[in-house]
């Protein structure tokens, strides 16, 4: 298995991919390429790396197999690069350039499509502080900036499925009308016979395919704009951690079908409109055609320990949206306690004395 | 001579016997009413209102008192005519029916009290009523005797309208002290509040699975025929509305605020400074 590394083709110095330029930027020679020149570049340099790294797997990958660790060697300085098992992209510990591990992206193991990172590290870290901003009693020193410089940019994996249904609805609708004349009511029943005949698209029904982060916690982060996504393209992991799923296809299968379900019902509801009622007698879904796609999306992970707990959050890494549980300041949450509680106590006592 | 002597004597017990008894029933029959403590009325106009306010204090079975003063020895009009009453001994049969004018020079107020069965005959608005009369009868102006007049007067004319069919008596609030009670509410209460507010924050910091929101909307395309939907059936029913049965009345202007004076017991009353 193969690592790669991605130069400035300037200056030779690693090169990472920067969200807010949507481009990529040299630190040393401040040169600036797009993710298409970067692939082009390298698309003829892959082979003969490829073939010059399996002989560094036969040499390294067998001393460290009992760790469960695998190592692979930074091309930048030779040093060993240690990671875990799943991690795809990372940093030399060394030389800190860019390292991918782009012999665990290949085979099935090949993302077929990604959205890159929009915001960068600043922009993050200042979406998260405006949403935990609001939270009067976290520790003080929660937001603080040096906590904040911890933030990680993440490639996650997920499971994406575009389907495609066959739909033939057969539904009976009602609708009631009341009206009055004089001492008289008249309900009137109108029953109508609704058919509904043709195909209906769903794509980008996801699941995430990592155990390692709590699911609630990624799924807190949804949405990203899905129309963004784009093929999976390997420079764009340059500069950021990524990860492969370790959930498989199979193992997500039944999560998928259960979304797939309820949202083709739901499309099928909205279609029918108009009636007070709808009793449906046939709904006639026919799924035809899934197709998986193993996308990564980006995220920004923080984590925080705080009394012995580790708090993670993440910040969606297109939208900048936030979420995770937050640590709780006892003292700061105990003073409010106090002062609502003599607040109350004082205005109860006011009211024995003057109203009851 | 002794038989004599003794028959003389009594005589003399006889007539003083008699005498008394006689005394005694010209009391119970002409009851002093008017207490003129601040000698604001001259003798006549004072036989003038007794003769009246015992007239009818014996037609509606209840005292009629009036009284003025010049010292209330600190206490306030309400106090001071409640406990002239009761410690003076007015009021009739088992409920100490009574109606009191007071004429308080010290306060410059006049008020009127009320007790037993005075309560229910003059409710909030009829002692308005009343004040009203005494003072148009000249109070503000000096014409004490007028406005003692206009109190009889306006009195009568509401003993005889009888008890307003909506009356009803309502305590009146009497103000109140810390008690461990209250104590025991306000931890109570102070607990719950706080112990909400904690318990709600808490819980807004856990994470909690906010579910896939996933949008379907934006992620499908959707290619259905659209298709006229065939109407296959109208029916019409009908019923009668049934006529809701009419209700309700309105209250007010029965009201007869109560309170408990000094000697725990019950008046009405009301009054208005001058």
């Amino acid at each position: 298995m193969g690592t790669t590394s991605y130069k400035c083709p300037s200056c030779g110095a690693g090169i990472h991919f920067k969200p807010e330029l949507k481009k990529f930027k040299c630190d040393y020679c401040l040169s600036e390429y797009s993710e298409e020149e970067i692939a082009n570049l390298y698309k003829d340099d892959e082979k003969s790396e490829d073939t010059h790294s399996t002989q560094e797997e036969v040499l390294h990958k067998h001393d460290v197999d009992e760790a469960h660790l695998q190592s692979y060697t930074c091309n930048s300085c030779g040093a060993q690069v240690v990671t875990d098992d799943t991690t795809t992209a990372t940093f030399c510990y060394y030389c800190h350039n860019p390292v991918i591990l782009s012999g665990r992206l290949e085979g099935e193991f090949k993302p077929k499509k990604m959205i890159p990172f929009a915001i960068d590290k600043e922009k993050a870290k200042s979406s998260f502080l405006k949403w935990a901003g609001n939270k009067k009693f976290v520790p003080k020193d929660f937001t603080s900036s040096s906590q904040l410089e911890k933030i990680t940019g993440v490639y996650l994996p997920y499971w994406w499925v575009d389907t495609k249904a066959q739909v033939d609805y057969l539904g009976e609708g009602k609708n009631i009308r009341v009206w009055r004349t004089g001492d008289m009511e008249y309900t009137e029943t109108k029953k109508y016979e609704i058919v509904r005949q043709g195909e209906l698209d769903l794509n980008n029904v996801g699941e995430v395919a990592f155990t390692k982060i709590d699911k609630s916690l990624l799924n807190g982060i949804l949405p990203y704009r899905e129309s963004e996504t784009v093929d999976f393209s390997m420079p764009y992991l340059s500069g950021f951690f990524a990860e492969q799923y370790d959930i498989t296809k199979e193992e997500a299968e039944p999560m998928i079908e259960g979304q797939i379900n309820r949202y083709y019902t739901y499309m099928i509801n909205d279609l029918v409109s108009g009636y007070d009622k709808v009793d449906v007698i046939r709904d006639g879904i026919e799924i035809k055609d899934k197709e998986w796609n193993y996308t990564l999306l980006p995220a920004w992970i923080l984590t925080y320990k705080y009394q012995g707990k580790t708090y993670v959050f993440a910040v969606n890494g297109q939208t900048g949206k936030s979420y995770g549980e937050l640590p709780l300041s006892n003292k700061r949450l105990g003073s409010a306690f106090g002062i609502i509680f003599a607040a109350t106590f004082l205005l109860l006592l006011l009211g024995g004395i003057l109203i009851w | 001579m002794v038989i004599k002597n003794i028959y003389r004597r009594f005589i003399v017990i006889t007539l003083f016997i008699v005498l008394f008894l006689f005394n005694s029933i010209v009391v119970g029959a002409f009851k002093e009413l008017v207490f003129d403590e601040a000698g604001l009325f001259s003798s006549e106009e004072r036989v003038s209102l007794e003769t009246e306010a015992n007239d009818l204090s014996e037609a509606y079975n209840m005292d009629i008192v009036i009284t003025t003063t010049n010292d209330t020895g600190g206490k306030s009009s309400m106090e001071y005519a409640d406990d002239y009453f009761d410690y003076n001994g007015f009021g009739q049969g088992p409920d100490y029916d009574g109606i009191l004018f007071l004429i308080d020079m010290d306060n410059r107020e006049a008020f009127i009290s009320t007790s037993g069965l005075g309560i229910r005959y003059l409710t909030d608005q009829r002692i308005e009523g009343v004040l009203d009369e005494v003072f148009d009868s000249g109070l503000g102006d000096g014409d004490y005797y007028g406005a003692s007049q206009g109190f009889l007067r306006k009195t009568r004319q509401y003993l005889e309208a009888g008890i307003p069919s909506n009356q009803y008596s309502a305590d009146e609030k009497e103000p109140n002290r810390i008690t461990i009670f209250d104590m025991l509410i306000g931890l109570v209460g102070g607990t719950a509040t706080g112990g909400i507010f904690y318990g709600s924050t808490k819980s807004s910091y856990k994470l909690r699975n906010p579910g896939n929101p996933f949008s379907y909307r934006n992620n499908s395309i959707v290619n259905v025929v659209p298709g006229e939907d065939r109407l296959i059936d109208s029916i019409v029913t009908h019923r009668i509305i049934p006529r809701p049965p009419k209700g309700g009345g309105s209250s007010g202007g029965g009201r007869s605020t109560t309170h408990r004076s000094s000697s725990g017991r019950t008046h009405g009353g009301g009054g208005r400074k001058f």
